[in-house]
């Protein structure tokens, strides 16, 4: 009698496997928002605004880094939850990295003294804003609207509102598991008075604000010198971060007969990663790659995430790329799995094929 | 009463262009027709025309603006906002009354150190109450109202208690019925909603919503008195989206209507004309400007888009049978002849 035992592989395992275009992408930093992401006001680098000097502090060379503007001059946050998806859809092949926005403004500040949008929908739909750059793999970073102007329109009543709009950001991030930069705070460098009336101390801080014709501004907009603090706020929480090294792919190796199989990795050392981004490749090139966040997959030090389109019988690598707003690691190393039915019989005796068969188990 | 505007013919002032200028003053349009009646800033000046003839000009630094404006027998009426001579932001009510322009009186404060959005309400061609928000935070604010009772105010009424946050974005008309009807934001606990109140006979209505209760906000509402009832149009997160929601009022209670308009459809505004009313909206995708026909019966008969240019809300001069016209005040505040835009009514969608 031929029995054997083997492992049945419909596919051959294929040494070279089509590269992915992840690894050697420039890294996006998306800044969202309105007219101030525009940079309308910029006195000195007319529509520079922070999106440009952000780039210049980070180093950014065309290979390298990019940190591209999409901001539109009135837009609100209702407007924005639409447009937002647009810009994410129209990023090219890859998804922006991160995700900077800053809206609000034009919903606090309207012609009318009394806003009509109130700060709980703000805050909703930034949060949505959020949420559906996250569902394109890009991760989030809310950002606090800047005092209008303190010699500007409605100042005392808008700014209650600035400052009530700030808090909740501030809570919705830290709720979410995403970063907070806070250019209100940046804009008010001296923070509350002694009397805990913040807007007392900003009072007087007219300096970063463009004044139109030698009048303040109405809605608010910095000047060249509020754009630079802007653009050091999210410096200094970007440059904050180190840069994440690869993570440690563990399982699924070797022979496994799940079509979907849990991909599990071990984080980077130091742990510095928010997001990851995975892949499984085979024999025909990329079979399976999304971003993945990871305050939502990760418990301890061990991340996982299922393979969520099913896998035919073959022979796959896969590998885990860890990122946070700084930059990305290159990916790790790969783990190999190969995916097949046991089959007990070599012969075809599951089939019904007897034949080669000589005997029989009385 | 204090005079302290007088009425100029328009001036070659520049327009302080919406474009490209977050919060810059957006059109007000009472009617739309030959006699449509609209307000636009006009660099310090705030202009308030009949279409087709000369306007009146309001003395407006950034810190004034409208809100309502309706026509009178006479003239008309707007409530806006101003500073006060203590540098304080309050109402603002002027009045045009055969050709002069009055500040009118403000009724008694409620209880707020903040007030504004008021809500001019006519009836038989002339004003006869005012409804506006006020609170000590813009995040306290309350409905109040007042009657005019021909030379003075009669006692401030409250209309919405305290609730669990802000109460705003206030609209309202005066119906067939001369009942009163008001339409605002107001924040649950949870969500904004859609919230109503009516005046019979004396009495406010308990507040409540046009909509079933839901926990995704509802905002920035519009009102229309028709016949028989009214119209409102509000913006409503439907999941993924802001879209459009309406709802007729025949007088006892609220029909809502199916969502309408493009992904992102925000800042709904309800016009009247002589057989009804249109509605105007715009839509982030398709970037388009939309008007709906709203009959006189609140039935939504047809509707036509066209595509966006400019962020500057557009004046509407008036339904045909066969379709309307967009247009955008010139630098000097007159309806350009280039500027118009006329689009066939198609089916709504």
């Amino acid at each position: 009698m031929r029995l054997a035992v083997r492992f049945f592989l419909r596919g051959v395992l294929i040494g070279v496997f089509l590269s992915a275009p992840a690894s050697g992408q420039i890294f996006r930093w998306l800044a969202f928002g309105d007219s101030i992401t525009v940079g309308w006001s910029d006195d000195i680098n007319p529509s520079g605004g922070y999106p440009g000097r952000l780039e210049d502090d980070l180093g950014c060379t065309p290979s390298t880094c990019q940190v591209v503007e999409k901001g539109s001059s009135g837009e609100t946050t209702a407007e924005g939850v639409t447009r937002i998806r647009q810009v994410l859809n129209n990023s090219g092949p890859d998804p922006y990295d991160v995700a900077l926005i800053m809206e609000g403004t034009n919903d606090i500040f309207q012609p009318n003294n009394i806003s009509n949008v109130s700060i709980p929908t703000i805050k909703f739909n930034l949060n949505q804003m959020a949420t559906k750059a996250e569902k394109a793999g890009t991760e989030a970073v809310h950002a606090s609207i800047i005092w209008l102007h303190p010699g500007g329109q409605h100042g005392t009543s808008r700014d209650q509102l600035v400052e009530e709009l700030r808090d909740r950001i501030s809570s919705s991030a830290r709720n979410n598991s995403r970063l907070f930069a806070d250019p209100w705070s940046r804009l008010c460098p001296d923070g509350p008075d002694q009397h805990g009336h913040s807007q007392n101390a900003c009072f007087w801080n007219h300096d970063h604000y463009w004044l139109n014709g030698g009048q303040p501004d109405i809605v608010g907009h910095p000047n060249s010198s509020g754009f630079r603090m802007i653009a050091d706020e999210f410096f200094a929480l970007i440059d904050s971060i180190p840069v994440p090294g690869p993570a440690v792919p563990s399982t699924p190796s070797g022979m496994i007969n799940d079509a979907t199989p849990i991909l599990t990795w071990t984080k980077e050392s130091p742990a510095l990663a928010s997001w990851y981004q995975v892949r499984v490749t085979g024999p025909g090139g990329t079979y399976f790659q999304t971003w993945v966040k990871a305050s939502e997959v990760c418990s301890g030090n061990t991340c996982s995430t299922e393979v969520t389109s099913s896998l035919d019988d073959d022979s796959y690598a896969w590998q885990v790329m860890s990122r946070n707003v700084r930059g990305r690691s290159g990916w790790s190393s790969q783990q190999s799995f190969t995916i097949g039915s046991p089959a007990m019989f070599e012969d075809g005796f599951e089939s019904g094929d007897t034949s080669a068969w000589s005997s029989r188990v009385q | 009463m204090s005079n302290r505007f007088s009425a100029i013919s328009l001036g070659l002032l520049a327009l302080l262009s919406a474009e490209g200028r977050p919060g810059a003053a957006e059109l007000l349009q009472a009617t739309a027709g030959e006699q449509g009646l609209y307000a636009v800033r006009i660099g310090e000046q705030l202009i308030v025309r009949r279409i087709g003839s000369e306007g009146t000009s309001i003395d407006a630094p950034q810190s004034s603006d409208l809100y309502s404006l309706r026509p009178t027998a006479h003239g008309w009426v707007a409530g806006g906002h101003a500073l006060t001579d203590t540098g304080d932001a309050d109402l603002l009510l002027v009045q045009q009354f055969e050709g002069q322009l009055e500040r009118m009186p403000l009724p008694d404060k409620g209880a707020g150190m903040l007030r504004g959005q008021p809500v001019v309400l006519v009836s038989d061609g002339g004003l006869v109450g005012l409804a506006w928000v006020e609170g000590d935070r813009q995040s306290e604010l309350q409905v109040w109202a007042a009657r005019w009772a021909g030379t003075e105010w009669a006692e401030t009424e409250p209309v919405s208690g305290p609730g669990p946050g802000s109460q705003l974005a206030l609209a309202g008309a005066v119906l067939e019925d001369g009942s009163w009807l008001l339409v605002w934001t107001g924040f649950d606990g949870e969500d904004d909603e859609t919230m109503f109140s009516r005046k019979v006979q004396g009495t406010w209505s308990t507040p409540e919503r046009v909509h079933g209760d839901n926990q995704v906000p509802d905002i920035t509402p519009a009102l229309v008195a028709l016949r028989d009832g009214a119209v409102a149009a509000w913006s409503w997160f439907d999941g993924s989206d802001y879209r459009i929601k309406t709802a007729r009022f025949d007088g006892q209670d609220w029909t809502v209507n199916e969502a309408m308009g493009g992904k992102g459809s925000v800042y709904p505004a309800l016009v009247s004309t002589e057989l009804g009313a249109q509605l105007l909206f715009h839509s982030v995708s398709p970037e388009t400007w939309t008007v709906v026909e709203v009959e006189a019966t609140g039935l939504l008969s047809r509707a036509t888009s066209l595509p966006k240019s400019t962020r500057s809300r557009p004046l509407l001069l008036g339904p045909t049978p066969d379709g309307v016209s967009f247009a955008w005040p010139s630098e000097t505040g007159i309806i350009d002849g280039a500027s118009i835009r006329y689009r066939p009514w198609g089916p709504l969608r």
